[in-house]
């Protein structure tokens, strides 16, 4: 999730929409990132001036040095203990803001020792110049230790962008209580992949013919890797493959379908975007995510049907029945492609809607259509290994024939569910 | 990935590549000119709800109860919501039907606040377990006029108001303290000032979701968990009745309203004191929602009954009610035939043949009382209540729409579902006798979630959880 | 194998249906009323988005945060809610124009805030914040009869916090500082919230007067709090008395470069210039505010721009128009006896 935040401050920083400080030339801006370790706490402590606060500021010297007396404004108790936070680091830099006034930018890196044994709970305040006006963000990762009660991601990519949404409150959070114990980790999302995204929608904004191929190859690369995380679409599909005894123009047809039913999703939902509200785009999103449930669910059903029907007919002896329903079977691939599809994917939209910003639709269409092209490769790929795969080793699996033959039942099954599921959760989403 | 995330991380990150580029505006320093709040919420003076019925345990008398101050939140923190000590707050008796109180009773209200010697900021240092426990530093007391005519007579002097429920630390046994904040009345009656459950329960989403156009999402109680602050005064019939006579004049009109005094500008004046106006008024539940609109609304608040029918824009909306249409618009009910006659008698004269209104019965019209003379009539926006109906032993929250005439609007009881009943009224459910199946459900919160006591002061205790800890 | 597809895509499912919602921190956050105000009516734009009045009273109760928490970032929210507003209902969205109007009044554009004012009084004559836009436009406009008639009519309307302030205001600027601390007890009397009582609280200390050493302290917070020109300038004079020049001079540098650079309030930034930086600029910023609007306030900032550039004989008229109403503010009088003083 930290890529579609990184493609939006990408945008913004890249392609040069805002200039001014994001919120007001008066506001000091705080993010605390405490990540929890087995044996300590390091925390991430991002203080972001604007003009003024930065002008008036006149006893700054060095970072380091500031870090330390910040830390004095740093409460954090596990359970009875207290933790004392050590600077590890210190830096600041100073973009320039409007007017050509420097704002300033200063990260602390602390450390503080904390065994995690058992459960502990931890209370972390930050009341650092807290009568100043700006945002205020705490989040909690845990690295090889599990926490819970506090937000994990900074929605504000450690006070880079800030979200506008009207209907939710400025953050100002000043402190957080959480639980940490020993267990997996906070997973977060594969930071590289975001860096190439911000790259990509970067590339939009300054464009020279290599830019321009450039940024066309990156986002054929982008749509293979986001068709190869892991999404329910995909594992449908590779479900329906596998057990609807899919061959290789089945694949390919499925691939094609996708590309197509996504790269005119996003053109058509990223230009209603573009001329239409906030709103709007939400809940086009969410329809779209329970119709594209409710079309794998309705395949399931049918193929749940004709798998009833040919169990069926196998129960009286008439073997394998190859030739029945292919034309059914076609149908339910297109409409397997249409789900998974249907649904755009958050980067592709945001690469065409900065393209838009950007007055550069045209770039943003062929971006798209790169992207979907690299989502079919994938798709196809994955399609083509699976049905190898099974070509060549299936027949290895013969003393689990009678298991066999329940796979395609099991898989209608599966399908049917897994729609429901996804048009429920886009429905209650 | 988790849904949560991910659809949250859709919304902002198309939210905002569609603010990005209409974000450059500029920010506007806050100097120079003096900048005084303007959206000022008052809800000190605010009335929410007035309630008149037959106290069940002593029929022979008439329990009133007005809430002030909605919405507090009892989050056990140092929070206290005080009575406005410049301001007056009434509750009026028209017996004679001339829209003019005959008998006002009158609550003003002063400080005793301990806090500066004690050095604290908090209400309270300790339990408190008794109305005169030391560990009570914020208190206030009133003062109970009667006003009738030119004639004021005092009532209480010195009565204490039951403190603000901050929390079970501070108050373990917040029913001792509300016995104590009652006071007695000479003549027979008693009164209890302080906070207490909001006794009105509804979902306050049905009127958001009317006029948004989809009535799906009720049977919340909006209002479950908020504590008001009450005024309630149970007295004899006899001091209520026109020429103190309940027999042959049963019926009364009742309302509350809230005073405070404005200041004069002219210069030349000694101080700038002007006379007190009223800032708040309430009779009939939900008139804003049902029959006002935000265009009269402040109108209607500063109007004083006797004004009502020289309002054509209050009778309009009476007469051509906006939710009857929204409600044909939304579920394709027709709304009955304008002009709303049938309404006029519910909100503005009571029901009764004397008035020529459509609706066969004589229920609650002060047209009704004996000693009344017709041509002081004068239409207005009240609660009316017959004291002669017999108190019901199995009510019905429907009221009278329900068969049971002792209910709402024939005056109104705690436990009445007044949203349902105005619902059905609006659709006609009053001339024929028929709910509309419908809406029957209505907001499908059919009861409050505190039961309500069977003695005086009937309402609930007041909360002292917080409201999103349920 | 290709058996255990299916499994797996069964584990996959259930992994992503059962990770955990996404927690809300259990935050200390300091949520005052009008927080809690525009938090009720976001939770209610949710369900119903198509609310009008609820979109206006939401970008009205933001340019109330604005004032409270100095946070501008309000402000552009508070536009944007009172557009879509406006978008839903174009025609007689009273609640609307209230919040434009009080948009525009805090955004220093007064004249645009008495039409939105004035629409607003004809679309709910009967509503007190509607007079309350008129008469702060109107005041900062120099109209002071009509300021003074939408006043009245305010308090009659709902006498309450928000009129009793104005009323303040009001006989502040007549030099009726008597009345003044009566109608701002009566305001503090009727004072809901902590902000309102600290806003009471606040002014009358600055009728009663402050000791230096208050000044010190009280101005010295409020620019470490929000470095507007208007308080650096007054810590910069309570510095000055307290005979440390050098940090003076730094607030108003600083207030100077703020102004020049970012632009904002001509009015403050005259005064500013003329005290501590160059008279032609001091005139050039009280001539563009005189232009817009010819009251009170611009006169004393041309008398002093003009009295700056040693053109005492100019500044006196409107010297003598900063006082006609009976203001009796301490440096409107000092701008008026220096001038006086170089005529003698």
């Amino acid at each position: 999730m930290r890529v579609f935040l990184l493609v939006v401050f990408g945008m913004l920083l890249m392609g040069g929409v805002a200039q001014a400080h994001p919120l007001s030339n008066l506001s000091v801006n705080h993010y605390d990132g405490l990540r929890v370790f087995p044996d300590r706490v390091e925390l991430r402590s991002v203080v972001d001036s604007a003009e003024i606060p930065t002008l008036q500021d006149r006893d700054f010297v060095d970072a380091r040095k500031r870090c330390a007396e910040r830390a004095k404004s740093l409460n954090a108790m596990a359970d009875e203990q207290e933790l004392r936070f050590e600077v590890h680091d210190a830096d600041v830099v100073r973009p320039p803001g409007e007017a050509g006034l420097p704002t300033m930018r200063l990260t602390c890196e602390y450390t503080a020792l904390l065994p995690v044994r058992g459960e502990v709970e931890v209370t972390f305040s930050d009341s650092y110049l807290k009568d100043k006006p700006g945002w205020r963000e705490i989040t909690v990762a845990g690295v090889d230790v599990a926490v819970s009660g506090a937000p994990a991601e900074s929605i504000t990519n450690e006070l880079r962008n800030y979200p506008s949404d009207l209907l939710s409150s400025p953050l100002d959070v000043r402190a957080v209580r959480f639980v940490a114990q020993p267990g997996e980790g906070t997973v977060v999302a594969p930071g590289a992949l975001g860096e190439a995204t911000k790259a990509a929608v970067g590339l939009v904004g300054d464009l020279t013919p290599v830019v321009g191929i450039g940024a066309v190859l990156l986002s054929l690369v982008l749509g293979a890797s986001h068709a190869a995380l892991p999404g329910h679409g995909k594992t449908v599909m590779a479900a329906y493959l596998a057990g609807s005894r899919g061959t290789r123009r089945d694949a390919l047809l499925v691939g094609a379908t996708v590309t197509i039913t996504h790269t005119a999703g996003v053109l058509v939902l990223g230009l209603l975007l573009s001329v239409s509200s906030v709103i709007a785009g939400e809940s086009v999103l969410r329809w779209l995510g329970v119709a594209s449930g409710l079309l794998v669910a309705v395949i399931g059903g049918v193929l749940l049907r004709s798998a009833v029907r040919s169990r069926g007919r196998e129960r009286h002896g008439h073997g394998h029945g190859h030739g029945h329903g292919h034309g059914h079977r076609r149908a339910g691939l297109v409409g397997m492609g249409v789900a998974g599809g249907l649904v755009p994917s958050p980067s592709a939209l945001v690469v065409l809607l900065g393209a838009i910003a950007l007055g550069r639709t045209w770039f943003g269409v062929i971006l798209v259509l790169a992207y979907g092209l690299g989502m079919a490769a994938t798709l196809t790929a994955a399609g083509l290994l699976l049905v190898s795969l099974r070509d060549r080793f299936g027949h290895r699996f013969a003393r689990f024939r009678k298991y066999a033959d329940f796979t395609p039942l099991g898989t209608a099954a599966l399908v049917l569910l897994v729609g429901v599921g996804l048009a429920t959760r886009a429905l209650a989403g | 990935m988790p849904t949560s995330n991910k659809q949250r991380l859709r919304r902002g990150a198309i939210a905002a590549v569609v603010v990005a580029a209409a974000a450059a505006i500029p920010a506007a320093q806050a100097s120079s000119h003096r900048e005084a709040p303007l959206i000022a919420a008052d809800p000190a003076v605010d009335n929410t709800d007035v309630y008149a019925f037959t106290s069940p345990d002593r029929p022979d008398t008439v329990t009133l109860v007005a809430n002030w101050f909605g919405l507090q939140e009892p989050n056990g923190g140092p929070n206290f919501y005080p009575w406005a000590t410049d301001a007056r707050y009434d509750l009026n008796i028209d017996a004679d039907g001339d829209a003019v109180p005959d008998k006002t009773f009158r609550f003003t209200f002063n400080t005793d606040d301990r806090r500066g010697n004690a050095k604290t900021f908090l209400y309270n240092n300790g339990p408190v377990t008794s109305i005169n426990d030391d560990n009570l530093l914020f208190r206030q007391n009133y003062s109970l006029e009667l006003i009738e005519g030119n004639k004021t007579t005092s009532l209480v002097r010195g009565g204490r108001a039951a403190p603000s429920n901050t929390g079970p630390a501070s108050f373990p046994n917040f029913a001792t303290i509300r016995d104590q904040a009652t006071s007695k009345i000479p003549g027979g009656g008693q009164v209890y000032v302080g906070p207490s459950e909001d006794s009105f329960f509804l979902d306050l989403r049905v009127f958001d979701l009317l006029y948004g156009g989809n009535l799906k999402e009720v049977n919340q109680d909006t209002l479950m968990g908020y504590n008001v602050n009450t005024i309630a005064i149970q007295v004899p019939k006899t001091m209520l009745a026109l020429k103190g006579d309940p027999k042959r004049n049963p019926v009364i009109g009742v309302w509350s309203d809230t005073e405070r005094r404005t200041l004069k500008l002219d210069p030349g004046k000694a101080t700038p004191q002007g006379p007190f106006v009223q800032v708040s008024r309430l009779g009939n539940p939900l008139v804003n929602e049902v029959v006002s609109s935000a265009n009269i609304k402040d109108a209607f608040n500063g109007l004083e009954p006797v004004n009502d029918a020289k309002v054509q824009a209050l009778l309009d909306r009476v007469n051509d009610p906006e939710l009857a249409r929204l409600i044909q618009q939304i579920y394709g009910i027709p709304a009955p035939k304008t002009p709303r006659a049938d309404l006029v008698e519910i909100f503005l004269t009571g029901i009764t043949t004397k008035a020529g209104g459509p609706i066969k019965a004589d229920l609650n019209s002060q047209l009704n009382n004996a000693d009344v003379d017709p041509k002081r009539f004068a239409p207005s926006e009240m609660l009316r209540l017959n004291m002669s109906t017999p108190v019901t032993k199995d009510p019905n929250r429907l009221g009278v729409l329900g068969g049971d005439l002792q209910g709402f609007p024939n005056g109104r009881r705690l436990a009445d579902d007044v949203v349902d009943i105005e619902i059905q009224a609006v659709e006609g459910a009053a001339l024929t006798g028929k709910l509309v199946p419908a809406l029957a459900k209505g907001d499908r919160v059919n009861g409050n979630d505190v039961r309500f006591g069977d003695k005086f002061p009937y309402v609930g205790l007041p909360s002292n959880r917080a409201v999103n800890s349920r | 194998m290709w058996k255990t597809i299916p499994l797996l895509a069964a584990l996959l499912a259930v992994a992503a249906c059962a990770s955990p919602q996404a927690a809300t921190p259990a935050a200390a956050t300091q949520t005052s009323s009008l927080q809690r105000n525009a938090e009720s009516l976001q939770a209610k734009l949710r369900r119903t988005p198509a609310d009008a009045a609820a979109w206006a009273q939401l970008g009205a109760t933001h340019v109330e945060l604005a004032r409270v928490t100095f946070d501008p970032q309000h402000y552009s929210r508070a536009e944007r809610a009172l557009t879509e507003s406006l978008r839903l209902k174009p025609e007689g969205n009273g609640e609307a124009f209230i919040g434009r109007g009080a948009l525009a009044n805090a955004r220093h554009e007064f004249s645009v805030a008495r039409d939105w004012g004035q629409r607003a009084v004809s679309a709910l004559p009967d509503n007190a914040q509607a007079q309350g836009v008129l008469v702060d436009a109107l005041t900062q406009l120099g109209d002071d009869s009509g300021a003074s008639v939408a006043l009245q009519r305010m308090l009659d309307l709902r006498p309450g916090v928000a009129s009793f302030t104005r009323a303040a205001y009001h006989f502040e600027l007549h030099g009726r500082l008597d009345d003044a601390r009566e109608a701002l007890n009566r305001a503090l009397e009727s004072a809901s919230s902590e902000e309102e009582k600290d806003f009471c609280r606040f002014h009358l200390d600055e009728l009663k007067g402050r000791t230096n050493d208050e000044a010190l302290q009280v101005y010295g917070g409020l620019v470490a709090k929000v470095p507007s020109p208007d308080y650096l300038v007054k810590y910069g004079r309570a510095l000055d008395k307290a005979g440390r020049p050098a940090e003076a001079r730094q607030q108003y540098d600083l207030a100077l470069q703020q102004l020049r650079l970012l632009g904002g309030d001509d009015l403050t930034a005259a005064l500013i210039a003329a005290d501590h930086g160059d008279p032609a600029e001091a005139l050039r910023f009280a001539e563009k505010e005189w232009a817009k609007r010819q009251s009170v306030f611009t006169a004393d900032a041309m008398a002093w721009a003009l009295q700056a550039g040693k053109r005492s004989a100019e500044a006196l008229p409107y010297s003598d128009k900063a006082v006609a109403l009976g203001w009796r503010d301490p440096e409107v009088l000092r701008h008026r006896e220096a001038i006086l003083g170089s005529l003698r």
